[in-house]
């Protein structure tokens, strides 16, 4: 069963289903919901200052 | 006795590989083993004699027990720095004998043998050194956890020297594949890929069992070369042995399946470990040194999954007008331009987190590294991407513009950001407040920065030339030029190539006295007066 949807409907146009994926990361990064929490992540470095060793 | 553990391993590895050596079936595999007996013996003496610890001010040792494990560290920031002047001081040597053939002294150190021992100095000593040294520093901190296991992170870095030494070596010695940047053989390639999967277990764990909850873009990177690299590693390296006791084997592979599979790994060494790897290196000592966070985060996501989605792709751009399928050449070649939107968006996101702090730049010779070589990382995969589309592929292949190439990604990009992780690190893992001189750093800058515009300059032309040369024909059809006039024109190129690279290696050899310097824990005096004011 897996095997034939693999052949049949994935294989076929595999470059389709990874433009799709990615494009849904690109979605999931600038939904505009997203950008305080994920620009917050980019201070992560910068937090173990304070608590270095 | 301490380390007693490893001591017992390491003695009962060297009688191993003794064994091995009596009985070898062929003198090349007796020799090799014969050497790693020796490095694993005198490996076993120097745990033994437990590793002078003096110099490391004891609150930083302390610190180690309780905190994050450094010790590795400490030994990668050395080695990176030995492995890359080795590795450069090669790649001089090879220089000199494309421009003086006379050099080339056989069998042992002629250019054939020399060539691979360069490249992997560079690629998989001086880089590979960098990146797992880094990897460990950058997955601690972003994860605030130690490394899962003392040993297991001991364990990999040793075992991946040596990995070095037996690659090293064995291209000397003449054992070879001939699969470039794969020679190793096949007994080399399973110790590395036992290593492997021992560093990707270490890096793992610790990502796992992190106290930060989202896992910072570096580690992704990082992650991404480690998975990667294990992945081609294995795969372009199936080989039957001719012998378990020789150091002889086969490909699986034969023909252009061969040729793809090689350059899927060739280009992909390149994509992942000296892009990714070394993206993770970026993306986290450019915002520690500027003291500020990455330009964009959300760009950093994009920046990530689509290098990872297209480089994979790019190999066939290598087998231009070969026996490889016309439209797997072709799919190369768009991938390939493809490729220039994430390495600009990148180079973007480095750049720019300098935005409202470009003073940086004047006043701080470590950021001028790490900054010069996001530059050098946005020209470079613009040319590259350039030289993959067929028509201008058909005048650069197998001329030394390629050469050029690499070379302002590997010296400007992989080295420079390396420079810039070690003036970063160094003071920090020994417990200094500051480097030894800042205005050594930036002697250093210019110096290499001279030397890699002397060496990219000239092989362009010396490369055009070249390419242009071989397609001249007269006017009754005939070729134009021997192949041994290009290589007489060629001559001033190469001595300017040489040239430069040789400033390289003396830039490098100043950052040597100045981490020395460092980890003594001596300061320069004009680092002790407060500077006035202009450029340092």
């Amino acid at each position: 069963m897996l095997a034939h949807i693999v052949e049949t409907y994935l294989r076929p146009i595999w470059g389709l289903w990874l433009m799709i994926f990615f494009l849904g990361i690109v979605f999931y990064a600038f939904r505009p919901k997203n950008k305080q929490r994920l620009e917050e992540h980019g201070s992560i470095p910068l937090k173990d200052d304070n608590e270095e060793r | 006795m301490r380390n007693s553990g490893w001591i017992i391993t390491l003695a009962a590895g060297a009688l191993f590989t003794l064994v091995l050596s009596g009985l070898g079936q062929d003198a090349l595999f007796r020799i090799h083993m014969g050497i790693i007996t020796v490095a694993l013996g005198l490996a076993a003496v120097v745990v033994m004699r437990r590793p002078d610890e003096a110099r490391i001010p004891a609150g930083v040792v302390e610190a180690d027990k309780a905190g994050y494990f450094d010790a590795p560290i400490r030994a990668g920031s050395i080695l990176t720095v030995f492995w890359g002047v080795v590795g450069m001081l090669v790649g001089v040597v090879i220089a000199l004998q494309l421009a003086w053939p006379d050099l080339n002294f056989g069998p042992y150190l002629n250019f054939g043998r020399l060539r691979p021992l360069h490249t992997s100095a560079v690629v998989f000593a001086f880089g590979g050194t960098a990146l797992i040294t880094t990897s460990f520093y950058v997955v601690q901190r972003t994860s605030r956890a130690r490394l899962i296991n003392d040993n297991l992170a001991r364990f990999v870095f040793w075992g991946y020297q040596l990995f070095i030494l037996m690659a090293a070596t064995g291209y000397v010695l003449g054992s070879t594949q001939g699969r470039e940047y794969a020679e190793p053989e096949w007994y080399t390639d399973i110790w590395l890929t036992i290593v492997w999967v021992a560093y990707l277990v270490l890096f793992m764990g610790t990502i796992i069992k992190r106290k930060e909850p989202h896992i910072y873009v570096a580690n992704w990177f990082y992650l991404a070369f480690i998975v990667t690299i294990a992945l081609l590693h294995v795969v372009n390296n199936l080989a039957f042995p001719a012998s378990l006791l020789g150091s002889k084997s086969y490909s699986l592979f034969s023909g252009v399946q061969d040729a793809l599979t090689q350059w899927w790994y060739g280009h992909n060494a390149v994509g992942f470990f000296l892009t990714a790897g070394f993206l993770g290196m970026m993306y986290y000592y450019l915002p520690k040194q500027a003291e500020r966070p990455v330009y964009s985060y959300r760009l950093s996501i994009i920046h990530f999954w689509a290098l990872i989605f297209l480089y994979i792709w790019a190999g066939p751009h290598h087998l231009h007008y070969t026996a490889l399928p016309d439209w797997a050449q072709t799919l190369g070649a768009t991938f390939s331009v493809m490729l220039w939107m994430p390495s600009w968006g990148g180079m973007i996101n480095g750049l720019m987190t300098l935005s409202g702090a470009w003073d940086k730049l004047r006043t701080d010779p470590v950021m001028r590294f790490l900054v010069s070589s996001v530059a050098f990382y946005g020209m470079s995969t613009f040319e590259g991407p350039m030289m993959s589309i067929k028509a201008v592929n058909s005048l650069s292949h197998y001329t030394d513009w390629t050469i050029g190439h690499v070379h302002s990604g590997a010296l400007g990009w992989v080295a420079f950001v390396s420079f810039g992780a070690l003036y970063y690190l160094v003071p920090k893992l020994w417990g200094r407040k500051e480097l030894y001189s800042l205005r050594l750093v930036g002697v250093h800058f210019w110096v290499a920065t001279i030397g890699i515009v002397l060496y990219i300059t000239s092989m362009w032309i010396s490369g055009i030339m070249q390419g242009l040369m071989w397609r001249a024909y007269d006017t009754l059809g005939f070729l134009q030029y021997s192949f041994i006039e290009t290589v007489e024109a060629m001559h001033p190129y190469y001595v300017i190539r040489a040239l430069g690279g040789l400033l390289f290696v003396v830039g490098s050899l100043i950052m040597v006295y100045n981490i020395y310097k460092t980890i003594k824990g001596d300061v320069a005096e004009e680092a002790l007066t407060p500077a006035t004011s202009g450029a340092r």
